[in-house]
Formats: structure tokens, sequence, C-alpha cells
């Protein structure tokens, strides 16, 4: 029967309890599905809520109809099924009317919690979806906390039986599984490709409609969803995957990896091993991997330390690399991650999924594998493409100062081996590049002209690997950059190393030159002499940095 | 080494500069940076870039000069390799709640 109570207004401010919140809409007997709702509850109060709008949903959207069907059709039976949408504002109002007249700014985060029972009549409960907005002290972004991946959201709250007041959230979509119809990859699936693609979002029963999971001959498997099953996804959402597993090639360093694409706005599923419960003791066998209990998560963004101390001074206390360089990832010390189980926006400390061990000798959370979404299939890889940025720098640098040429100070300071290379790649596509070239000023205040942003940019292919390329004080204080190093993403290796790179690489942007591959090389002098700021994404401009 | 001879020099050149030409910008503004912008424009002394984009005029391809080392071409084969072969190998995905915790 509808109730009449809803919609209601309650105060979430201090002296609120969000716990009884929790308890009294969440009827699950497992105490085990609430974290989320806990953890979103916890991010409320960090952002200091004032109030909830509580709706029970009774008139079901397509989606919502979907979902009850998919149980009804698991269970043979037409199942209890109750839906509660709650909407946190930031504003604190005394009566519901005032939602009417209140500011995009002013909603926080809007979320559905489903109950629903079994075929035993035992209550159930999952948070169906979330949207939030990104985490924020009185409107002030948090510091050096990048959510790369996110979107506007279209949101309404019914805020009477007749009224309803749209609303968007800039922020991100959460979803859990209901451990029935969907499992973990379901909701890392849908958050990933809903957080790029607000327009078009998708839902569990998308994907399961997609694999024909009907839940009758075939059902969710309780082991998840494999190799051709993620990728079929992918594909009708229209995207391509580029995967890596770090069980079988455990000398690629996982946070490197998806570090290089996550600056680039590719998003990435984290697969990590939790407890390996059989003869924990022991050395696992190569057949004993697929027994494994696997868990996946969206990589969303991340988190920047610049005042580390390990990423330069481990290389000079005790690690000789080739090349000398770093990449910029070394000072990332969080990706940024939805957990289906335990909420949004946690960060996941870098060197908890890192082990120097062999896979094999400590199974236990690691990481395993990533899928990275890329918006074009990719043929050369952006580890490639930095070992070549690092490596053609360094001989060009040699080559041209053995000549006596005054290479600037910039330069010098680059070519100067005590000083590790900071090498930042990711993807581009050549309209974000153009972008960057014609917005930012050099630390001298010099800007590109017209004519130099087209001749840098005229020959680029549509989506390149772009790294830039400095040192660590450039990179840590200022966020800038000496140079940018330009090498493609389309080309499949053809064996010798040597050939490939210096066939390959597009330009490099120095100091006062633009210098083109070609026979011969091209070479057109620029205004912007001094170091230029990082490659940013627009969106990211408002988070403030140390 | 070479850092510091080029210190040495632009100190020397500021110096001279600063008390022959410009003595009005180096006393309203003693930083060299700043000092050094105004007095490049206005007195057209030879600007770094100018010289590297003549040496790199004159560098041969890459093709030429492109050479790894031993340890550097090693190195770069074992991370391209295994970045290629992971691509190969399948995957399954997360198990269910249940399952985990």
């Amino acid at each position: 029967m509808p109730s009449d109570k809803y919609p209601l207004l309650r105060l979430t401010r201090k002296g609120h309890s969000f716990f009884d919140l929790i308890s009294e809409f969440g009827k699950s007997e497992d105490s085990r599905w609430d974290r989320a709702f806990h953890r979103l509850c916890s991010l409320m109060r960090k952002m200091a809520a004032q109030n909830v709008v509580i709706e029970q949903i009774e008139d079901y959207s397509p989606n919502l109809r979907e979902e009850k069907a998919a149980l009804d059709t698991y269970y043979g039976k037409d199942i209890k099924f109750e839906v509660f949408r709650f909407t946190f504002l930031l504003a604190n109002i005394s009566t519901l009317a005032a939602v009417g007249d209140l500011k995009n700014r002013s909603f926080l985060a809007s979320a559905t919690l489903i109950n629903f029972t079994d075929q035993n009549d035992r209550w159930h409960s999952y948070l169906q979806e979330a949207i939030v907005c990104r985490p924020q002290i009185s409107g002030r972004l948090l510091l050096n906390n990048y959510v790369h991946i996110r979107n506007d959201f279209n949101c309404s709250v019914n805020f009477s039986k007749k009224e309803t007041r749209s609303f968007k959230i800039n922020g991100t979509f959460f979803c859990q599984q209901n451990a029935v119809t969907s499992v973990c990859a379901h909701a890392s699936l849908c958050m990933l490709i809903n957080n790029m693609n607000a327009q078009k979002m998708i839902t569990t029963e998308w994907i399961n409609k997609i694999l024909e999971i009907d839940h009758i001959k075939k059902r969710v498997s309780t082991e998840g969803l494999n190799t051709e099953q993620v990728l079929k996804v992918l594909k009708n959402a229209g995207l391509e995957a580029e995967w890596h597993n770090f069980f079988d090639h455990p000398n690629i360093d996982y946070a490197q990896y998806i570090y290089r694409y996550i600056e680039g706005g590719c998003p990435s599923l984290l697969v990590f091993t939790t407890k390996y419960a059989d003869n924990e003791e022991d050395v696992i066998e190569d057949d004993d991997i697929a027994k494994i209990p696997l868990h996946v998560v969206p990589v969303i963004g991340h988190t920047l330390n610049s005042d580390i101390w390990e990423a330069e001074a481990e290389l000079a206390y005790n690690r000789s690399v080739p090349l000398n360089y770093r990449p910029a990832s070394e000072w990332v010390d969080h990706f940024i991650i939805h957990d289906d189980n335990f909420g949004m926006y946690l960060c996941l400390p870098v060197d908890s999924l890192r082990k120097i061990t062999l896979p094999k000798y400590d199974p236990t959370l690691r990481a395993y594998l990533a899928i990275v979404v890329t918006p074009i299939t990719i043929q050369t890889s952006a580890l490639q493409a930095e070992w070549a940025g690092a490596a053609l720098i360094r001989k060009l640098l040699k080559e041209i100062r053995d000549d006596k040429v005054d290479l600037g100070i910039w330069l010098e300071r680059l070519a100067d081996k005590s000083i590790p290379m900071i090498i930042r790649t990711m993807l581009m596509n050549k309209k974000n590049y153009k972008k960057h070239l014609e917005k930012e000023k050099d630390f001298k205040g010099n800007c590109f002209t017209t004519s130099e942003v087209s001749a840098v940019t005229q020959h680029l292919p549509s989506h390149f690997w772009l790294s830039e390329i400095t040192i660590p004080d450039l990179y840590t204080a200022n966020k800038h950059k000496i140079l940018d190093f330009i090498y493609p993403c389309d080309k499949p290796p053809d064996g010798i190393i040597e050939k490939e790179i210096p066939h390959r690489w597009i330009q490099i942007r120095l100091p006062g030159v633009c210098y083109f591959n070609g026979e011969p090389p091209n070479v057109i002098p620029l205004t912007v002499k001094s170091h230029f700021p990082l490659y940013r994404h627009e969106k990211d401009s408002k988070v403030p940095e140390w | 080494m070479i850092e510091f001879v080029q210190e040495v020099k632009m100190n020397y050149i500021d110096f001279l500069l600063a008390f022959t030409l410009a003595p009005i910008v180096f006393y309203a503004n003693p930083k060299k940076e700043v000092f050094m912008k105004k007095s490049r424009s206005t007195m057209n002394v030879s600007d770094t870039s100018t010289t590297l984009v003549e040496a790199l005029k004159k560098l041969p391809s890459s093709e030429k000069w492109f050479k790894l080392t031993a340890e550097e071409k090693a190195e770069f084969k074992k991370a391209r390799l295994a970045e290629e072969q992971s691509k190969k190998a399948g995957f399954i995905l997360g198990g269910s709640l249940k399952q985990i915790i």
C-alpha cells in the first residue's frame, strides 16, 4: 500500500544519527550489505549534509521494473520489493516545499536503496545506484584529489505527491551488486561505463541481456565474468579494452600501468586477489591460481603527494635505473576507486596491492589484472612510448650537447644526469592537446601564437601518446614540464627496437623549438621558451593543489 | 660544471649590462630573470633557442644517432614483451559478495 508519510524531510546534521537511518530503511539481516550505505553516510557527514529527503518509490522506472523482473525470474516468484530514494542536501531547510527553490550545489547525493526478499522470504538490501558529488568541504574540493572519470548526472526528487525538482550533480555513479542477478563485475562495469558516459547509462540487466543471462537457463556465475564476456559488454558500449595480467608478468608495475591511462582520462578495472584459503603456507601451483577469489573495482582517479620522499631518494640511495628516469606515477599515493562492497570515493594506497615477491609465493591481496578502457584500439603500449621518450631525449641531448650547442638553462638541467628525468605519459587526443597549447602560458608568461599552435598540431594523428618530460622540482612545485614527446599509439611492434623508435616518434616540443621527425627532420622556432604547465583535464582546473 | 660555467657567464653579462647599459632596470628589480628578459628584448642579445634551432636543423635523422646500450635494449625488450604477451592471456573477473567477504 502506498504510504502517506513519504516524501519526508529528515535532519542529518550533528546530533541526528545516520546509523539509525540505515537500520530503519535497510531490511537485510546480513550486516555485510550496508558498508556501502555507511560510506555514503560518512561522506555526507564529512560534507556537512543538513537534511535528507526520503521517498518511497512505487511508480517504478523501466530500470527498476527490469531489476525486479530479473529477481522474480531468478526466484520463480513475485518477490517483495521496496525502493527508497535518499536525496542528501547541503542546504538547511525546514520544509519540503523549500526543496523546489534550491540551487544545484545544494544537492550532494541521490541514492536508491532496494530491499527484496529471497525464496525463503529473507530480506536483502543493496544500493542500486548512488550519484554522489565529488568530496568537498564547503564547496572546496579536496587537496590533490583528482577524480578524472566523472560526469554531470541528471537527477530528480519528488518533494510532494505532485511536485518534482530536477537537478544536476557533478560527480560519479556508484552501484552495488545484489549477489543474485549481478556480481562485482557487473557493478564495476556499470560504474566504469556510466561515469564515462552519463547520457547513455547502462544497468546490470543491460549487461545480462548482452550476455544472454536470462536467470533461468543461464544464470550469473558465482565465479564472475570471463574475458569474452567483459569485452563483449565493453564493445556493446562502444569501448575498447587493453589489459595486463600482473601474475603472468609481475615485472610490470600495476600502479604505473594504470596511471598512464587514468591520467589521460581512461578508467581501469582493477582486479585483485583476496584471501587464498587453501594451503596458505604453501607455494601455489599454476592450477591453483584459478581458485583464488578475485574482486574487481573501477579506478576513477588518483591522489598526488608532491612531498613524497621515495620517488627521488630511493633512486639515489638504492636503485640504479636505466636512463635514470622516474614515471610521474611515483608521486601517486592512492588510486581513487569505487568498491561496490565498501562504497564510493575510497582511496586505495598504491602500495597495498604491490608486492616484491613473486605471485606464487604470496598470492593474497595483490594486483592480479588491470583492464583499461580506451576510446580507440591501442597497438603501441604506453610503456613503450615512455621508454622511447626517455631513451630518445637522453640520446638527443647528448648528441647536440656534444656539438657544443648552448641548450638553454632548462634543457641543460634536463641533461644533467645527476637529476632524474620525470616522465608523465598519457593517451591524448589532438583536440585536447591543441586546446592545452592555446590556453596555457609558460613560466615567463609567453604563450604560443596561433600559427605556432597550428604548426605544432597539424600533422598529429587523432590520438597519440604524450610524454611530458621534466625534472623533479618543476614537477612537484610548479607542476610544469620542459618538453613534450609525442609517439604513436596505433603501431604494432615490429621487432627491432633500435629501428622502431627512430622511425616512429612523431615530434618533440622543446623550449623555443619544435622538432619534427622526418627525412630530413623539420624544425620550427617557438615563442614559448621556458617551462610550461602540465596538461590538465579542463574539468580538473578547480582542484586545489600543493 | 657546465651549469656552473653558464651561471658565471650569465652573472658576468648581467653585471656588465647592468652597470653600463641598463642601470635603471637593474636597480628597479635586481632579480636576474626579470632583468635578463628585459635586457634581451632591448639589447638584441643572441637567443639560446636560435642556436638550438640551428643545431637541430643540422642534426641527421635519429636513425643515425639513436643507439641503445645492451642494458637499455634488454630492459626495453623485457618490458615490451611482458605487455604484449599479457594481452593474449584470458581472465575471469570478480566473484560474488558471498565468495569474498
